[in-house]
């Protein structure tokens, strides 16, 4: 029987240029009015110092999908939850919005969807809008999509290839492998929440 | 974003021979139309309704190859059927058959291979190479059967008059010019910069897509980087201005002025100022895009034209700002 | 990856801070009360007095925590006691169990006294509902006593949960430590002392109180002095470590609200107060009872500057968190964002 996935981010931040935001927001049905989104592209200003070269850099960054999410151990209804393949989801119907999640993630991952953002959704996306409950929404790598075999749709509108999706129990995959190479590193993995969001920064990259 | 294109082409980035095309990934907004197509009622505005189609579509045929009456047959078609665009869907519905004539291929597969992969191979660099790589087919084609560097075609043009440096036969520098009696080595004035500008990812200038909302959001969540004219920390210090500031531009060899906000930040050059050519939409019907201000860089470009390809001389001149 | 920027949250704000304060103060009031009548002094009075308004206390933080919410009805998931077996690892959880089993749990303790007394029973309505437990007061000791154990474990429990919902934030090095439960429960206890001390010297008003209010403030000292320790602990932790840390460092000690205000007024000045009262005494009421008030604004202080002050280091700007994102001029390689204006 075949391993059950677990699945990660790999974001070449030397390729990005920062246009899922909208094919997330779509996808997703995010609050973009009210600024809120599942994934954002910070349009960043590095180096610099002692005559190094300045890079515009483009951030990506979204729920990183923790092994150890402490937004999940401090959610006191069980909305946030964990699945076997290692995506952490929200389950709109339990959540009550008390936000100990925004507050417990090191990665601002979470933000809120109000009573008045689902009204507006209906407006907004109109037939098509699927939320009908408040709730501390994030990324859920597209759960939906994943599970009938297609890609994230900030990986499958990237332009730049800079956003790859793959599982790491598969020993082929290219995420699986540049996460084995070290090549992709998470961020603030000191914290020991053993995010599944690599990055691969300017520095660190080889080829 | 919103527009399929009406041809197929050659795929400019990569080596390998391909073809490509654009295919659209929003739908258009409002009531707008395909640029083939209002360049159809602009003929028929010039050179009456009867003509136009043959003129314009004759013209096509001889410049892009594009055959003139299956076109014809397919723009009066799909008129029939009340399609929106429907001379630039033509154009596109015969060049796929043409394009996947030509690649021996069906229009289906052809169609299938770009949606997917976003270009068709036709041959790879490598194989063109094997092919026709230069050391292994000497002689070359050119006159003396060596490499050249010389131009035939600006020859031919100097022979009819062009006699300007800008037609050389041989390939030579030119001073850019961007000040009057200045040269480019000269110091720039302290409230004096180049010019440059480039795109955003998120919108084409004044194309009703700036209009999208999603897009919009993102604009508005980097408002101060897209619309903001780019200014360095050691320049924009001294004449005291900060991120945010209201300026004034100047061109200083057109006198164009247009106001500006600034964005004080280090990825741009000291002497040069960057603008993102996206934004200070001036139709109030673009409700979104007109709300997000910005400087329209058609106020500071003037009408300059290159003389060899005709494209504009976007950048040869410097602004003065000033805290507006 | 290069930089990290560092940055306050806007996502609990006074609001929590107002929580975490009747929470604990409650809380630790329950327990006082019902230890001090069952095993120091027997005082039905007291235990009325810091009951009812411990409930009180816990209805208003409670609703500050409701009227946040998102999702009003999905409340309903937490006040389920199966929350305990299907989220034991979420201190809200527990939190709001403890919350709701203490304020049952006193009030039953409380009803035998209040069925005695004629303020209670004669007024509308909560006469009417008082009669009807009237069995309540017809209980044997032993039974009762239970009663005020369950109310004192809820007590406390509500006490520790007020500490340690912010100590399962990982990403804050202000809160993720087990200094903050502490300082949390030695502040609720102290503020309850000062409580009942108000209760005492302005409601009650026995002359045989008189030790047991000399035990209050006796105890009251003693814990502002531990939260003093406490804080200078915080005052080292915060300084020389983490950079998150030091960040909070950087807000706290720049902030005149902290010193001067908290640690100023909210601390040395009532210890200094009460200090004197203990060893020399005082002619008036008077120093006691602005000792603690003084002590209570402290204590809401505490739990404000500490949800405000909490920093996360991140490797971009922050955005959810803040309420008005910008990212204008220029981005060095670390920016502090201080905590918005809003307090």
């Amino acid at each position: 029987m075949a391993k059950t996935p677990h699945y990660a981010m790999v974001i070449d931040l030397n390729t990005c240029v920062g246009a899922c935001m909208a094919a997330c927001a779509m996808e997703n049905q995010t609050p973009v009015w009210e600024n809120k989104w599942r994934t954002y592209v910070h349009d960043m200003e590095i180096g610099g110092d002692n005559d190094e070269l300045i890079r515009r850099r483009f951030f990506p960054r979204l729920c990183n999908h923790c092994d150890n999410p402490p937004c999940m151990s401090v959610c006191p209804t069980g909305a946030t939850h964990k699945l076997d393949n290692g995506i952490v989801m929200v389950d709109d119907e339990l959540c009550m919005g008390c936000r100990a999640c925004a507050m417990a993630c090191p990665y601002d991952a979470r933000y809120d969807v109000t009573y008045d953002d689902v009204d507006q959704g209906k407006e907004f996306y109109g037939e098509l809008h699927h939320r009908s409950r408040p709730s501390v929404d994030k990324c859920s790598f597209c759960a939906h999509r994943v599970m009938r075999g297609l890609k994230p749709a900030c990986v499958e509108t990237c332009v730049g290839s800079s956003r790859l999706f793959g599982d790491l129990n598969d020993p082929k995959d290219e995420v699986s492998k540049l996460v084995k190479s070290g090549v992709a590193k998470p961020l603030m993995a000191h914290l020991g929440t053993r995010p599944n969001v690599y990055y691969i920064s300017d520095i660190e990259r080889t080829t | 974003m919103e527009r399929d294109e009406p041809t197929f082409y050659g795929n400019g980035v990569n080596q390998d021979l391909a073809v490509t095309t654009r295919y659209a990934a929003i739908e258009p907004m409002y009531d707008s139309e395909e640029i083939p197509d209002v360049l159809l009622k602009l003929t028929e505005i010039i050179s009456g309704k009867e003509e136009a189609f043959d003129k314009l579509a004759g013209m096509m045929e001889g410049l892009a190859g594009l055959p003139a009456a299956p076109t014809k047959a397919a723009w009066e078609r799909l008129k029939a059927e009340g399609e929106k665009s429907p001379f630039t869907k033509a154009c596109r519905e015969v060049g796929l058959i043409e394009t996947a004539k030509r690649l021996h291929t069906t229009p289906e597969n052809l169609d299938k291979t770009l949606r997917e992969k976003g270009v068709y191979h036709e041959e790879s660099m490598h194989e063109l190479l094997e092919q026709y790589a230069v050391p292994h087919k000497l002689p070359t084609t050119t006159a003396s059967g060596r490499i050249e560097f010389f131009s035939t075609l600006f020859d031919m043009l100097r022979s009819q008059g062009f006699t300007t440096p800008h037609f050389s036969v041989l390939a030579r520098p030119f001073a850019a010019e961007c000040r009057e009696n200045k040269t480019m080595d000269q110091a720039l004035d302290e409230d004096e910069f180049y010019f440059t500008y480039g795109k955003v990812p998120t919108v084409s200038y004044g194309s009703t897509n700036s209009n999208n909302p999603v897009l919009a959001a993102i604009n508005t969540w980097k408002k101060d980087i897209y619309t903001g004219v780019w200014l360095h920390p050691d320049r924009a210090e001294k004449l005291g201005i900060q991120s945010g500031d209201k300026i004034r531009l100047k061109n200083t060899l057109s006198g164009q002025e247009a106001d500006g906000h600034a964005y004080v930040t280090r990825k741009v050059r000291s002497d040069t100022l960057f603008l993102h050519s996206a934004f200070g939409v001036e139709n109030p019907q673009l409700t979104r895009s007109y709300a997000m201000g910005g400087t329209a860089t058609n106020h500071l470009i003037p009408h300059n034209v290159e003389p060899v390809v005709a494209g504009f001389r976007s950048q040869e001149f410097t602004i003065r700002i000033a805290k507006a | 990856m290069e930089g990290m920027f560092y940055s306050t949250q806007n996502v609990w704000t006074w609001w929590i801070a107002i929580y975490l304060f009747l929470g604990g103060l409650g809380g630790a009031l329950v327990v006082i009360s019902c230890l001090t009548h069952m095993y120091i002094k027997p005082h039905k009075q007291l235990v009325i007095w810091a009951n009812l308004s411990s409930f009180v206390m816990l209805s208003v933080g409670s609703l500050m925590l409701f009227l946040h919410l998102l999702d009003h009805l999905a409340i309903i998931h937490v006040l389920n006691p199966m929350v305990l077996v299907n989220k034991p690892d979420a201190w809200i959880s527990w939190g709001t169990q403890f919350i709701v089993w203490m304020m049952v749990w006193s009030i039953v303790y409380s009803l035998p006294y209040m069925l005695e007394t004629k303020f209670w029973t004669k007024m509308p309505v909560v006469g009417t509902i008082l009669g009807l437990f009237a069995w309540v007061g017809n209980l044997p000791q032993s039974i009762h006593n239970i009663i005020g154990w369950l109310a004192i474990i809820n007590g406390i429990g509500t006490v520790l949960y007020t500490g340690l919902l912010l100590q399962s934030f990982p990403a804050v090095a202000l809160w993720h430590n087990p200094g903050v439960p502490l300082l949390f429960i030695v502040s609720a206890f102290s503020t309850a002392m000062a409580f009942l001390l108000l209760v005492l010297y302005l409601a009650i008003r026995q002359d045989e109180d008189h030790e047991l209010r000399v035990f209050y403030e006796r105890t009251d000292v003693i814990l502002i002095g531990i939260e003093l320790l406490i804080i200078f602990v915080f005052f080292h932790f915060t300084t020389y470590g983490l950079e998150s840390a030091r960040h909070t460092a950087a807000i706290l000690w720049d902030d005149m609200g902290w010193i001067v205000g908290f640690i100023g007024f909210g601390l040395i000045v009532p210890f200094l107060i009460e200090f004197r009262g203990v060893t020399k005494g005082w002619n008036s009421a008077a120093p006691v009872v602005l000792a603690a008030v003084l002590v209570l604004s402290g204590g809401y202080l505490l739990r404000h500057y500490f949800t405000y002050a909490g920093s996360y280091e991140r490797p971009y700007p922050a955005v959810n968190s803040i309420r008005q994102h910008s990212q204008a001029g220029p981005v060095t390689k670390v920016v502090a964002v201080m905590p918005s204006t809003e307090r």
